[in-house]
């Protein structure tokens, strides 16, 4: 062979996919041949240099998370055989959520788990047809704060965030839920998703523990901009009982003079 | 007594013993995660993906026919997810959220500062080739796949597979040489 077809061997040479009697052929013109065994030793350098690349691990969320969604499915599937209709809702859920969001997956697949044993549990000795939606509706709210709970669990901002707003429409938010969001106000590590739980729990703010919850987190905030928010949202609505922790801000040195400004214009609005 | 086969396996969860997945996953998640990871660069994303991959295989376990490897099977469901994934976040996700949080590289983390640096240069001389080069050059070299099995994942003539992969070699050399100052030879 010339050389000029050796050389199109060679890159199944070093990588092992050459057959006999190529095999023989190639590896008999490279020790007779200077150039072409140049070019076989510099490709080769470079496959064994891939090796260098190291395997690299997942995170253990990546085995919690398949584990969920295994046992959920396994779930969904033993309930199906018992409720078809049941079994059409949840798949429509299934098609929806899971498919397009995968790290939605984890808290989806932990409501599923619950939900099918809740359903499993209340609806089979139940009266026969009796207000299976209204129950069924009670279970999609319950597994609509179940959702938002463990999304806002999760590692990644955009996930938080849509916690936040999937909290945001539960109807009667529990107790658990308004915790979750104001623990979200306090200790969430990134600002957006911070700004977003204000805005879901000033929806709530009727709740004494939410509004209690929104005033006193104005001092615990450590940015400035959360900090002005807050006191805009509590001013505009009236809030008299914010004027103390205004007065407070005035008096701290660390405050930032901006929101020390805002402070004092809350004062003066709400006097 | 041999281990039970992949192909075993996932006969087992077509016919409904979903809780076989469980080893399957087991075994291909690691790799898997690697393909990923050496394709989009993102740890989070490839994290994703790997769960979704076994999602689909769960939904879609009647349509495993066992004819050919399981991998060839899995590592098609990949890349489709890869696509997918890519398409849908084009439409679905706002522009506030993107900017929140780009889809960058991942800083990796380095060994020793010896092999740190060269491992640093691969992964970059590998992220430069163009995306069908680089997905076959990793199927080849980090998953073993013979230009059969990787034709199949494609579905492509197994010519156009060898073709790339000489290509993806070559083309490796030079940026690789390029970005080290080191000559080739
Ligand atoms: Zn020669």
């Amino acid at each position: 062979m010339k050389c000029s077809q050796i050389s199109e061997l060679l890159p199944d040479h070093i990588i092992g996919a050459l057959e006999e009697p190529q095999k023989l052929e190639v590896r008999q013109h490279l020790e007779s041949c200077d150039a072409c065994s140049k070019e076989a030793a510099s490709l080769e350098k470079i496959w064994t240099k891939l090796e260098a690349l190291p395997v690299e691990q997942p995170s253990g969320a990546v085995r919690e998370r398949f584990y969920t969604m295994l046992s959920a499915y396994h779930e969904g599937l033993s309930h199906s055989k018992e409720r078809p209709k049941l079994r059409d809702v949840i798949n429509g859920w299934i098609e929806r959520w899971w498919p397009s969001r995968p790290a939605v997956q984890v808290g989806f697949a932990a409501a599923l788990l619950l939900i099918g044993v809740f359903v499993g549990t209340r609806l089979q000795p139940g009266p026969a047809g009796n207000s299976e939606m209204v129950m069924l509706r009670q279970d999609i709210s319950t597994m609509r704060q179940l959702v938002t709970l463990s999304l806002l669990r999760q590692d990644s901002p955009s996930e938080r965030l849509r916690g936040v707003s999937f909290g945001a429409k539960v109807e009667n938010p529990n107790d658990e839920i308004l915790n979750a969001l104001l623990s979200t106000l306090n200790s969430d590590p990134n600002v957006n998703v911070r700004l977003a739980a204000i805005d879901a729990l000033f929806m709530f703010s009727s709740h004494p523990q939410v509004k209690s919850g929104l005033i006193g987190a104005i001092a615990k905030q450590r940015s400035p901009m959360i900090q002005i928010e807050l006191i805009e949202l509590l001013v505009k609505s009236g809030e008299k009982s914010v004027v103390d922790t205004l007065k407070l801000l005035l008096e701290n040195e660390e405050v930032n003079p901006a929101v020390k400004e805002r402070a004092q214009w809350g004062i003066e609005q709400l006097i | 007594m041999n281990p039970i086969s992949d192909n075993e396996l996932m006969l087992s969860v077509r016919e409904g013993a979903v809780d076989k997945l469980g080893l399957l996953f087991e075994r291909h998640h690691v790799p898997l995660y690697n393909f990923f990871l050496k394709l989009v660069g993102n740890r989070e994303i490839s994290e994703d993906l790997v769960q979704e991959v076994f999602l689909r295989i769960l939904k879609h376990r009647k349509t495993y026919r066992g004819e050919s490897k399981f991998t060839s099977w899995m590592y098609q469901i990949a890349r489709n997810a890869r696509v997918d994934y890519y398409r849908k976040r084009k439409l679905e996700v706002s522009a506030d959220e993107e900017k929140m949080e780009p889809v960058s590289q991942d800083p990796m983390p380095t060994d020793d500062l010896e092999t740190g640096q060269e491992t640093a240069l691969l992964r970059t001389a590998l992220n430069r080739l163009p995306f069908k080069k680089r997905e076959v050059l990793v199927l080849s070299r980090f998953h073993d796949m013979k230009y059969e099995e990787i034709a199949k994942v494609l579905n492509c003539p197994v010519s156009t597979v060898k073709v790339l992969v000489h290509r993806a070699i070559k083309d490796l050399r030079s940026i690789f040489y390029e970005l080290s100052g080191e000559k080739a030879i």
